[in-house]
């Protein structure tokens, strides 16, 4: 890394440490927390500057910050719910962050477009197979947590989860030509950045 | 589970995939699951095939959550009003050195014994290490080296020094005091020895802190990462070293032989003076530790420093041996 990268950095991280803070701390509710993950973040774009060309520090900053405080949020819900019992997942549509995803200009565009598949597949799916698929995959509730949700048995919620893995493996097959991934390794490891 | 006659090697792989995504397989479940596995390679494609769609769907919400986020943050930064724009600093430290030690040189070829240095009081000495990281070492500080393989690790016994590391991602730069660890990934900072403390303030770069080996007693202290500007308290008490913020150009200017205060107490600043000469200077009246300074001093020649702080602060010198200067209120 030469001195030039090594300035950019330091002002990127100097110039946006404290709105980070502040952001992570809106997320997480807890200002500790938020200044771990801050610290966390810097730590990751400075070793990651020692082997890599960065281009633009500030973007990797926000990618790695996006992606940590994901982390940080899905370990709490997990942490959380193992003391509170989930109060009321069915308020919680996860879909709805789902939803919002758009098409920016960006370099990973067939990682974006497999996640765009894979996102529109589950939304098609019907309405109650979708809503144990989600709530488990996507807010990692048990079954019994489901069934509470849903109010039906755990055996419904299994054969929920039997139809939703069923239709999307036909779905992203059909997408992907003859692979089952969707989402392969490489890329997967490429987009959680860190 | 039980396999009903009408039901093909897929609803039997994805009863199984459901069945595992519940997480709460009991070790029965488990064996039997093994066991269907292992009956036919086709149920272990099929089976494979249910987990990886699991597993595709659940990465794609992940990815959708992180991008909603980082939307969310650039948002975020575009509105933050109360967002301070700060102004970069470039200490051009590194330019000042000039005066290298040569002595260090020969003595890193077979390193596995620690070189040792040491000034005396009011000496300063900038250091070329083997490895092409320079320390510059104030007044009374002593500093062992060591180089192996795998690390390289400088021991501040006393006093205080600044690290300009050479950066080496094979080989950490780590630096001890009686009460911290900094490891450090090639970066500007300076480490001084308090009693029962360190203060490690960073230049540029980034670095790890955390408790060192050689503390008297061992608590569950934290690692803290610094970043450029940031200054870091380890005591040998607290769990977690406390984090603020610094002046690059108070903290270092012991370098070019100068020490400068922002509104500290005059008892703080004597005992910092007196790091530096063989004289101790003392206050006489206890009234006066309390009184504010804020300036610069000469490092250099202590009658300076004196002459400065008696006239500043409406104070008298009185020297009473080779050794003790008294100071007193004038008049």
């Amino acid at each position: 890394m030469n001195d030039k990268q090594q300035a950019l950095i330091e002002a990127a991280i100097r110039q946006d440490e404290k709105m980070l803070v502040r952001w992570l701390t809106k997320k997480l509710g807890d200002p500790d927390a938020a200044r771990d993950v801050a610290q966390n973040v810097f730590l990751r774009v400075w070793a990651f500057s020692e082997t890599e060309k960065i281009d633009n520090p500030r973007a990797l900053i926000f990618k790695t910050a996006s992606n940590l405080a994901l982390n940080e949020l899905k370990r709490r819900n997990r942490f959380e719910r193992r003391h509170v019992s989930a109060a009321d997942p069915i308020e919680n549509d996860p879909l709805k962050h789902v939803a919002s995803l758009a098409p920016s200009p960006e370099t990973e565009t067939s990682i974006r477009e497999d996640v765009t598949l894979t996102l529109a597949a589950i939304r098609d799916l019907p309405e109650r197979p979708r809503r144990a698929f989600v709530m488990n995959r996507f807010d990692g509730l048990s079954y019994k947590e489901i069934a509470r949700a849903l109010q039906v048995s755990e055996s419904s919620v299994e054969k929920y989860m039997i139809e939703a893995l069923k239709i999307l493996r036909e779905k992203l097959r059909d997408g992907k030509g003859a692979t089952v991934v969707a989402f392969p390794r490489k890329a997967k490891k490429k987009i959680r950045g860190s | 589970m039980e396999q009903k006659n009408n039901q093909t090697i897929d609803d039997m792989a994805a009863q199984w995939a459901a069945r595992s995504l519940s997480g709460e397989l009991s070790a029965t479940e488990a064996a039997e699951l093994e066991t269907w596995l292992a009956i036919n390679s086709a149920h272990r494609a099929a089976f494979d095939s249910f987990i990886e769609t699991a597993e595709a769907a659940s990465d794609a919400g992940d990815a959708a959550a992180a991008e909603a986020l980082e939307r969310d943050l650039y948002e975020f930064a575009r509105t933050d009003a109360s967002r301070k724009r700060w102004i970069i600093a470039t200490p051009a430290i590194a330019a000042s050195i000039a005066a290298f030690a040569y002595f260090t040189v020969s003595l890193f070829t077979t390193s596995v014994t620690p070189t040792r240095f040491v000034t005396q009081k009011g000496e300063r000495t900038d250091i070329a290490l083997a490895d092409g990281s320079i320390v510059s070492l104030n007044t009374d500080s002593e500093l062992t080296f060591t180089q192996s393989g795998g690390e390289r690790h400088a021991v501040l016994v006393s006093g205080e020094a600044m690290f300009d590391v050479t950066r080496d991602v094979e080989r950490p730069f780590v630096v001890t005091t009686p009460s911290a660890e900094v490891r450090v990934l090639g970066t500007r900072f300076n480490v001084r020895n308090l009693s029962g403390a360190a203060v490690v303030s960073v230049l540029s770069g980034v670095v790890q802190v955390g408790a060192s080996d050689l503390r008297p007693r061992q608590s569950d202290a934290r690692e803290t990462t610094l970043i450029a500007g940031q200054q870091a308290v380890v005591t040998n008490d607290a769990a977690a070293p406390q984090v603020t913020e610094f002046n690059p150009d108070t903290v270092v200017s012991w370098r070019s032989g100068k020490a400068f205060y922002e509104n500290e107490m005059l008892a703080n600043v004597v005992e910092d003076l007196n790091r530096y000469f063989a004289a101790k200077i003392e206050l006489a009246d206890p009234a006066l530790n309390d009184i504010r300074v804020t300036g610069g001093f000469d490092l250099n020649d202590q009658a300076v420093a004196i002459e400065a702080l008696t006239v500043a602060l409406s104070l008298r010198a009185e020297t009473q041996s080779p050794t003790l200067i008294l100071l007193y209120r004038d008049g």
